[in-house]
C-alpha cells in the first residue's frame, strides 16, 4: 500500500466566467522515500492538485467534485477539518513557491519554528529553541545559534526558503508537498535546496511531491514523473524512460522546446497556447496543439488506466 | 564580425541611498554596476548572465541610458551616449530599443495594440500618421500575431502574444541594437521556445545586435554568439558560448554552469555540482578585493581579498581571476 | 486585409461591470432625477404657481404641505418646494465646482510632483503637508472675514458663493494631489513607462499619455466620494453663518432652519433633509459601484 494514493480527483472552481475544471480526474500514488515530479505549465492543474491533498483550496469558489485522496489508507477528503489540522505541518508538510511572502513578517524566525514544534510535538521553552537551532543548521543557515532570533526580512530569499524548509522538516513529515520551491531562487541556491530535499527523502523516508515546470529540476531529483496538461495527467513514467523515450506528444513537444546547457540543437516549439480551462474540448485537451491529431482525438478523451504507466494518447494506444 | 557597434568602458551605475527626513541627504550608494567593460559587434548576440542582484538588468538599462550613468562611457556607433542630452539622446533612441521581461507590465493597458506598436513611428516621425496602423499590422504579422487584432487591448492577449507585441514595438523604428531583458523568463515553458526562435530569426533577417539578458544559461547558450557572466556589478568572464558553457574557467562561472539542471536524468546523476556556500553579498557593501572571494571555492591567499582582479585575456577569452590558470576544473572533471 | 476585430478597452470593460452593479446604476438614475428636479424646477414652479425662492407671504406664515404648496411654506410664507430646489442648485453647484477644482488642480499638481521627483517633489509635498495641517475652518473663517463678499462677486454670482467655492476648492484638492502623486510614483517605475522612455517618447507625452490615464480610476472613485464631504462642509459653514446668506438658500441652511422648528413644523426639516440624505446616499452607492467597476481586483467576492 502506497503512502499516498490519489484516485480520480476532481477539483473545480466556480467563477463568473463558468466552472474551471482545474483538476479533472487525476490519479497517482507515491511511496515512502519516493520523489514524484508533477510537471506542467501554468494552468495545468499541478498546483491545485497539490493544494487539494491538504484540502487547502478555499470552498467556495473551489469544490472537491469527486475522487479520493488516500493517505496511509485514510481518505483525506472525508477526514474532519479538526483532524486534518493535526496532520498539516506534522505528518504532511508543504513548501510554497514564494519565500518572500510565506513567512509571517511580524514574528521572529525562532518563534515561527517553535510554534510548529509546540503545536505538533509538545516541545516548549529551551528544548524547542534547541531543536529550532538544530533545524536551521540542518538546512545550512550559517551561525544558526545567533540567527535564530532574526526577523524574516533580515534573511535573503534563499535563506527564507531554507527557513520554510526547516519549518516543513520540523516534525519529520511523512509526506512533503513542494510547490515550485526553487522557482523564485537563483540556480546556485536552487542546487542547495534540491540537495536538501533529496537528503530528506533518502534519510527520513519522506515521500515528496515536487511540483515544477522545470524539466531539468525533475530530471535531477525525481524517481518518477507525472506530466499534467489541461487538468489531467497525460503521461506517467519512471524518470529515465520518460526522458529517454517520452510517449505523449505533449511531453515530447515540451522536451524538444527546452534549450539545454549541453547542446545547441534547433528548438521545436509546441504550437499555440495552453488551453482555456473553462472551455475544455470534449476530446483530448492537447488536440488543438498536437502534431499527431486525428479525428478520434477531438471526440473522446483518450483512455488511461488509473495507475498504469504510459501516455494518455490515442496514437500511443493504437 | 570585427566591427564593434557598442563599446562600454569602465561603466559604473551607483544608485544613491537617501536618509529619511524632510529634505533627504545621500547616505550611501548601491553599486549595481561597478566598473564594467563590454563590446557588442554588429549582428552579434551577446548573452549577459548572472544571478538576481548581479546588476545585469541595470547594465541593460545603462546601455540605453535609461538609468543615469555614474561613470564610464557607452560608445554606440561612434557616439558616446553618456555625453548626449535631452533631444539628442531621444533621437538616438530610434536606433536602440528594448524588449522587457514582463509582458503584462510593459504594455500600457489603456492603449490599443496598434497604437502601442506604432508609438515609435510617431515619436520619431518615421511614417505619416495615416499609415502608422498599417505599418503596425505588418509588424504584427511578422511577429506571428493576427493583424486583425490591431484594435484590441493588451489584456485581451495571452502572455506569449503580449511578448510578441513588445517585440513588434521594438522593431517598429527599425533599430540596429536591442536589449532583451529576460524576454522569456515570465513565459510558459512551451511558449519560451516560440519567442526564442522568433528573436533568433529576426536577428538574422535584419542583422540586429542583441544584448540578451537572462539568468537561464541554457537559453542564453541557445541564442548567443558570445556570453558575458556578471557577478556583483562586474564581468567575471566572457567568451564564446562554447567556451563559457563547456569549459568555464572562472570559479563563479564553473559553479553557475554546474548548478544548472539538464533535462536528462542519466547525465544529472553523473554530474558533479559545485555547491556555493552562503548568499550573494549586498551591492551596498561589496567585499574588498575580488567580489567573489567570500564564496569562492578556490579562494587562495590574501591577494583575493585585497586586490580586485582585472578582466584579462586567457586562451582567447577574458577572465577576471588572479589564479585562473591554476585552478583548473573544480568539479574534478578531466577536460575533454 | 481581414476585417478588424474591435477590442474592449479597460474603460469599456469597467462600464460593462458598472452596469451590472444594480444599486449603483439605480443611484445614478435617482441622482439624475434630483439634478433635473433642482435645475428645471424653479422656472416651472414660477410658471405654474408664480412663486420664486425669495417671494414672501408674511401673513400666510408657515403652512403644512398642500396642493398649492406641495412642500409647505416657511415662517415668512416662502414656498418650501422652490426653496428646496434652489438650495439643491446651490449645494450641487458647490459640490461640482469644488470637485472640478480638486480634479484639475489636484491631478496636475500631484502628477507634476510625482513625475518630477527629487527636490521639486519634496518641496511641493511639504506645501501640501502645511496646507493640510492648517485647521481648515480657521483658514475659511479668516478668508471670509478678510475678504468682503461684495468685492468678489463674479459673473452675476453672489460674492458669498464665490468665497465658498474658493474656500472649499482651496482645501479639497490636497488629498487628491497626494493620491495622484502616489499613483504616479508607482506608475513611473512601471515597465510600460520605461518602455515609452526607451522608445523615445517625449516627456510631456509620457506623463499625459502613459501615466495620467492610468491614475484616473482611483481619481474618479475618490471624486465621487468627495462630493458628499464637500456638501456637508458647505452645510456646516452655512450653519455657522459663514456660507450662504439669506435670502439665498442651500440644503445646509434649509436643514439648519428646519431643525430649529422640528417639533412644530416638521415639514421644514423633512423635505430638504430628505432630499439631501437621498442625494448623499446615492453618491455613496455610486462611488461604491465605480470602485468595484474600476478596480475589480479590490472587490470582495
Amino acid at each position: 500500500m502506497s503512502l499516498l494514493r490519489v484516485e480520480d480527483l476532481h477539483t473545480h472552481f466556480h467563477t463568473e466566467y463558468g466552472t474551471v475544471k482545474a483538476v479533472n480526474g487525476v490519479s497517482f500514488e507515491v511511496d515512502r522515500g519516493e520523489i514524484m515530479g508533477l510537471v506542467g505549465e501554468s494552468g495545468s492543474g499541478k498546483s491545485v492538485t497539490n493544494l487539494s491533498i491538504l484540502k487547502l483550496i478555499p470552498t467556495p469558489p473551489g469544490e472537491y467534485a469527486g475522487g479520493r485522496i488516500l493517505f496511509d489508507g485514510e481518505d483525506l477528503l472525508k477526514t474532519p477539518e479538526s483532524k486534518l489540522r493535526t496532520y498539516r505541518g506534522n505528518r504532511i508538510a508543504m513548501i510554497f513557491q514564494d519565500p518572500m511572502t510565506s513567512l509571517t513578517p511580524y514574528m521572529r524566525v525562532s518563534r515561527q519554528l517553535t510554534e510548529v514544534l509546540e503545536l505538533h510535538q509538545g516541545m516548549t521553552g529551551r528544548a524547542a529553541k534547541k531543536r529550532a537551532i538544530e533545524l536551521l543548521e540542518m538546512v545550512g543557515i550559517p551561525d544558526p545559534a545567533n540567527r535564530v532570533d532574526s526577523w524574516p526580512h533580515e534573511f535573503s530569499g534563499g535563506m527564507r526558503q531554507r527557513v520554510m524548509i526547516a519549518i516543513a522538516l520540523a516534525c519529520k513529515p511523512e509526506l512533503l508537498l513542494a510547490d515550485e520551491p526553487t522557482t523564485a531562487l537563483d540556480v546556485t541556491i536552487q542546487a542547495q535546496i534540491l540537495e536538501l530535499i533529496k537528503d530528506l527523502a533518502r534519510e527520513h523516508g519522506t515521500a515528496v511531491i515536487m511540483v515544477t515546470h522545470d524539466l531539468g529540476v525533475v530530471a535531477g531529483i525525481a524517481d518518477k514523473v507525472s506530466v499534467m496538461y489541461g487538468g489531467r495527467i497525460v503521461e506517467r513514467a519512471p524518470v529515465e524512460p520518460l526522458f529517454a523515450s517520452p510517449k505523449h506528444p505533449y511531453t515530447r513537444g515540451l522536451l524538444a522546446s527546452v534549450p539545454r546547457l549541453d547542446s545547441r540543437g534547433e528548438l521545436t516549439p509546441v504550437k499555440g497556447s495552453p488551453p482555456d480551462l473553462t472551455a475544455l474540448p470534449p476530446g483530448c485537451a492537447f488536440a488543438p496543439r498536437c502534431p499527431l491529431v486525428h479525428d478520434q482525438c477531438a471526440q473522446q478523451p483518450p483512455w488511461f488506466g488509473e495507475h498504469t504507466l504510459g501516455a494518455r494518447c490515442w496514437k500511443e494506444q493504437a | 564580425m570585427s566591427d564593434p557597434l557598442l563599446t562600454v568602458r569602465g561603466l559604473k551605475v551607483h544608485f544613491p541611498v537617501y536618509s529619511k527626513g524632510w529634505f533627504p541627504r545621500q547616505s550611501g550608494a548601491v553599486k549595481a554596476v561597478d566598473g564594467l567593460d563590454l563590446t557588442v559587434h554588429r549582428g552579434e548576440v551577446l548573452g549577459l548572465v548572472g544571478e538576481s542582484g548581479c546588476g545585469k538588468s541595470t547594465t541593460g538599462r545603462a546601455l540605453l541610458r535609461l538609468v543615469p550613468l555614474t561613470a564610464g562611457e557607452v560608445v554606440f556607433d561612434g557616439v558616446d551616449l553618456a555625453k548626449l542630452k535631452g533631444e539628442e539622446l531621444r533621437r538616438m533612441r530610434r536606433r536602440m530599443q528594448m524588449i522587457f521581461q514582463d509582458p503584462y507590465a510593459s504594455l500600457n493597458p489603456r492603449m490599443t495594440v496598434g497604437d502601442i506598436i506604432a508609438e515609435p513611428l510617431g515619436a520619431h516621425d518615421l511614417v505619416p500618421a495615416g499609415e502608422r496602423q498599417k505599418k503596425a499590422q505588418e509588424l504584427m504579422e511578422r511577429c506571428g500575431l493576427d493583424p486583425a487584432f490591431v484594435r484590441r487591448y493588451p489584456h485581451e492577449f495571452s502572455g506569449g502574444q503580449r511578448q510578441r507585441i513588445g517585440i513588434a514595438r521594438a522593431l517598429a523604428s527599425d533599430p540596429d541594437f536591442i536589449v532583451c531583458d529576460e524576454p522569456i523568463s515570465a513565459l510558459d515553458v512551451s511558449i519560451q521556445a516560440q519567442i526564442l526562435n522568433l528573436l533568433q530569426s529576426l536577428a538574422r533577417e535584419r542583422n540586429l545586435s542583441y544584448v540578451f539578458i537572462a539568468h537561464d544559461l541554457s537559453a542564453v547558450r541557445h541564442i548567443s554568439d558570445r556570453i558575458a557572466v556578471m557577478y556583483l556589478g562586474r564581468i567575471v568572464e566572457t567568451g564564446t558560448y562554447a567556451e563559457i558553457c563547456d569549459n568555464p574557467r572562472h570559479p563563479y562561472t564553473q559553479a553557475l554552469v554546474s548548478a544548472i539542471p539538464v533535462p536528462d536524468p542519466v547525465i544529472e546523476r553523473r554530474r558533479k555540482r559545485i555547491v556555493l556556500q552562503g548568499d550573494v553579498p549586498s551591492p551596498l557593501k561589496p567585499p574588498s578585493g575580488c567580489p567573489f572571494h567570500t564564496r569562492c571555492p578556490a579562494v587562495r591567499d590574501q591577494r583575493c581579498s585585497t586586490e580586485a582582479p582585472r578582466l584579462r585575456e586567457l586562451d582567447g577569452r577574458q577572465v577576471s581571476c588572479h589564479f585562473a590558470e591554476d585552478i583548473g576544473d573544480l568539479t574534478g572533471r578531466t577536460a575533454s | 486585409m481581414a476585417e478588424l476585430v474591435e477590442g474592449t478597452s479597460l474603460w469599456q470593460d469597467a462600464w460593462r461591470r458598472w452596469r451590472k452593479h444594480r444599486v449603483s446604476v439605480a443611484s445614478a438614475v435617482v441622482l439624475a432625477f434630483v439634478i433635473v428636479f433642482c435645475a428645471i424646477g424653479p422656472p416651472l414652479v414660477q410658471a405654474i404657481w408664480g412663486w420664486t425662492y425669495e417671494m414672501q407671504d408674511i401673513p400666510l406664515g408657515a403652512v403644512p404641505p398642500s396642493a398649492e404648496h406641495p412642500f409647505g411654506t416657511d415662517q415668512l410664507g416662502r414656498d418650501l418646494m422652490v426653496r428646496t430646489m434652489h438650495g439643491g442648485r446651490v449645494s450641487l453647484l458647490v459640490a461640482l465646482v469644488a470637485t472640478a477644482v480638486s480634479l484639475t488642480v489636484g491631478v496636475t499638481y500631484g502628477a507634476v510632483s510625482g513625475y518630477s521627483g527629487g527636490r521639486v517633489d519634496a518641496a511641493m509635498m511639504r506645501f501640501v503637508d502645511i496646507m493640510m495641517s492648517t485647521p481648515y475652518l480657521l483658514l475659511v473663517i479668516v478668508l471670509m472675514a478678510v475678504i468682503p463678499p461684495s468685492s468678489v462677486s463674479f459673473a452675476g454670482l453672489d460674492g458669498s458663493f464665490v468665497l465658498m467655492f474658493g474656500a472649499l476648492g482651496l482645501v479639497s484638492w490636497l488629498v487628491l494631489a497626494r493620491i495622484v502623486r502616489g499613483q504616479v510614483l508607482s506608475l513611473k517605475r512601471r515597465e510600460f513607462v520605461e518602455a515609452a522612455r526607451a522608445i523615445g517618447v517625449k516627456p510631456h507625452l509620457i506623463l499625459f499619455r502613459h501615466i495620467v490615464p492610468n491614475t484616473l480610476g482611483p481619481v474618479i472613485v475618490y471624486a465621487s466620494m468627495t462630493i458628499p464631504g464637500v456638501m456637508l462642509s458647505e452645510a456646516f459653514l452655512s450653519f455657522l453663518g459663514l456660507g450662504i446668506r439669506e435670502p439665498q438658500a442651500s440644503w445646509g441652511t434649509l436643514v439648519n432652519e428646519g431643525s430649529n422648528a422640528m417639533s412644530v413644523m416638521p415639514w421644514l426639516l423633512v423635505f430638504p433633509g430628505g432630499l439631501m440624505t437621498l442625494t448623499l446616499f446615492c453618491l455613496n452607492f455610486l462611488g461604491d459601484g465605480l470602485r468595484d467597476a474600476l478596480d475589480p481586483s479590490a472587490r470582495k467576492s
